[in-house]
């Protein structure tokens, strides 16, 4: 495994990322504005059923759910299927396998540079608004750690997600209705909406069964200590090879196909 | 030493047919029409190490796909080839580590990007020791007088300064083999003329192997010593630039343009093409008049404003040789 190669395309993903500044500004000053409708929706659900706990939730401990919840989203998050899906229509994919580097490493790599610059700009920033302006409770280091790697593995998760969808573009070409199905799917069974405690039990029933906890909910209840940090890691592995197994067995038709049919 | 060997190479395509109109679009919808197309039939050529050879052969003739399976982007559904003692599509990784490649309809650099940040990215993939990389990036920008175009992001440069930094970008890693897929679209003629001169200059330093496709006759007389000429999918003729140089560009296209008005015109060895009062196109058979002998007749009996030779567009030979 080249090292310089995946540090190399890593710099690329961070280069890309800061081409457009603005956006920066407008993701970073979206944020706590999203917080802001959140925390009163739920005051006011609180306020409105008396309760102080709710699905054993405080209002407290809920506005921190979704203050880590973006704080997990800006970490776990790619848009891989939609580079893959502009390649295919394009016929770009050339300037990929013209170079010496597997097509996936390249990919992943990237990506990963494109998301080291989301936690510099991003998720640091909200980390601290959550601190300051929304009671983030600073979790132990134990704790803390245990989160980070379960962040990692959730954007392995979801990247290897993204990654599938974008190889069913070598058939589909066009595969824009997934990408939408992908993204209202993750927010929903991943817990970003609402958690997933709120689900009625057999939908939870569901959801057990389904990758998708893994990549939002669980590093969340994680930093909340509302589940056991070596358990959830040791599930979490359990899908990211199940998805990489199956990406490794698509990807190579994927390739075949695209060097037999010429995209 | 062969560096390329190329063995009864075929490829099919499949592609939907389309017609025009909406009813056509429901029809394609609902029941795709499918055609197969043969890009490759039975290509068979070996190029030795050094060689510039260059390719060519009509819009769709099957050179694009030609290039593309030996860059090993392709799979060829038989045949077989060996270059640099590898199979380019068994192992794409390993083997494209060796070869360089500009493909003039596409980019291979990062579009929002400059390309400068995609020639450091070479750096990493290409494993390129730090001041052997530093040395070759300035030889190559000065040479292509790119200095500040590769710090512009590549969706800002115009086609002809883009395909100059495509071009560095394909030899930053000095590879032995490199492929040029219409290296000079877009290029003036001072660019077109400094790019030839390198290339024939690291031809002759490094022996690099270099093979090009081109619809330009100027980069096959100025680069090549060897063509192959390939339609629908067959190579129709493989050898000297010369030879075929003697037999088929014995014609030339001559524009010439009157300051009078001319009712009239005909010369030994002249077919006249088109005829307006003031402009006239000729094909001139070289064998029975030279070209001296006719412009000094049409200076003598004419009032010329302008006389422009030219070689005939490369699908005429085409048509020439695929006729014997």
């Amino acid at each position: 495994m080249n090292i310089n190669a995946h540090k190399g395309m890593a710099i690329m993903g961070i280069k890309v990322a800061t081409r457009y500044r603005w956006e920066v500004v407008a993701a970073v000053a979206a944020t706590p504005l999203a917080l802001v409708i959140y925390y009163y929706l739920w005051k006011s659900i609180y306020a409105h059923t008396g309760q102080a706990l709710i699905r054993g939730f405080t209002f407290e401990e809920l506005v921190s759910y979704y203050v880590l919840s973006m704080i997990v989203g800006f970490f776990t998050w790619s848009e891989m299927d939609k580079w893959i899906e502009h390649d295919i229509i394009k016929g770009d994919l050339v300037k990929n396998l013209i170079k010496p580097f597997g097509y996936i490493s390249s990919c992943f790599s990237f990506e990963l540079g494109l998301n080291a610059y989301n936690i510099l700009t991003q998720m640091i920033p909200v980390f601290i608004i959550g601190f300051l302006f929304f009671k983030l409770p600073i979790a132990p280091l134990m704790v803390f750690l245990g989160f980070a790697l379960s962040l990692f593995f959730a954007f392995l998760l979801y990247f290897g997600l993204a990654f599938l969808l974008g190889l069913a573009a070598f058939w589909m070409k066009k595969i824009t209705g997934l990408r939408r199905a992908r993204r209202i799917i993750v927010a929903f069974f991943g817990g970003s909406f609402i958690p997933l405690a709120f689900f009625p039990p057999w939908l939870q029933e569901i959801s057990a069964y389904l990758p998708f906890q893994y990549i939002r909910s669980v590093p969340i209840l994680l930093y909340q200590q509302r589940i056991a940090i070596g358990h959830s890691l040791l599930a979490q592995a359990a899908w990211v090879v199940v998805l990489y197994t199956l990406i490794y067995i698509v990807s190579r038709k994927a390739m075949r196909k695209a060097a037999v049919v010429g995209l | 030493m062969n560096i390329i060997d190329v063995k009864n190479l075929r490829k099919t395509f499949t592609t939907v047919k389309r017609g025009q109109g909406l009813k056509e679009a429901i029809k394609s919808f609902l029941r795709p029409e499918t055609t197969t197309k043969e890009a490759l039939n039975n290509v068979n050529f070996t190029i030795k190490e050094g060689e510039i050879v260059g390719l060519i052969g009509p819009n769709g003739a099957g050179k694009s796909t030609c290039l593309k399976i030996l860059c090993g982007l392709l799979w060829p559904d038989s045949g077989e080839a060996t270059i640099l003692g590898m199979q380019p599509w068994k192992n794409r990784v390993k083997y494209v580590q060796h070869i360089g490649a500009v493909f003039g309809q596409k980019t291979t650099l990062f579009w929002d990007l400059p390309p400068l940040d995609s020639f450091h990215l070479s750096k990493d993939l290409y494993a390129i020791p730090a001041a052997e990389f530093e040395e070759r990036k300035q030889i190559l920008i000065k040479l292509l007088e790119a200095e500040d175009i590769a710090k512009q992001p590549t969706r800002e440069l115009s086609l002809g300064e883009r395909m100059r930094c495509e071009v560095i970008q394909a030899l930053l890693h000095n590879p032995k083999l490199v492929f040029l897929d219409e290296p000079t679209i877009g290029l003036d003629l001072i660019s077109k003329e400094k790019l030839h001169e390198f290339i024939l200059d690291l031809n002759k330093k490094q022996k690099t192997t270099f093979i090009i496709t081109t619809h330009d006759m100027q980069d096959i007389e100025k680069l090549c010593k060897r063509i192959i000429i390939i339609n629908h999918g067959t190579i129709i003729y493989d050898g000297p630039l010369e030879a075929i140089k003697k037999k088929y560009f014995t014609d030339k296209h001559i524009d010439i343009t009157f300051s009078e008005q001319v009712k009239t015109f005909s010369h030994k060895g002249c077919k006249v093409l088109t005829k307006t009062p003031y402009k006239i196109q000729l094909e001139l058979d070289t064998r029975t008049t030279p070209i001296q002998t006719l412009i000094s007749h049409l200076l003598k009996q004419y009032d010329v404003a302008d006389i422009t030779v030219s070689d005939p567009p490369i699908e005429e030979i085409i048509k020439k040789i695929y006729r014997e």
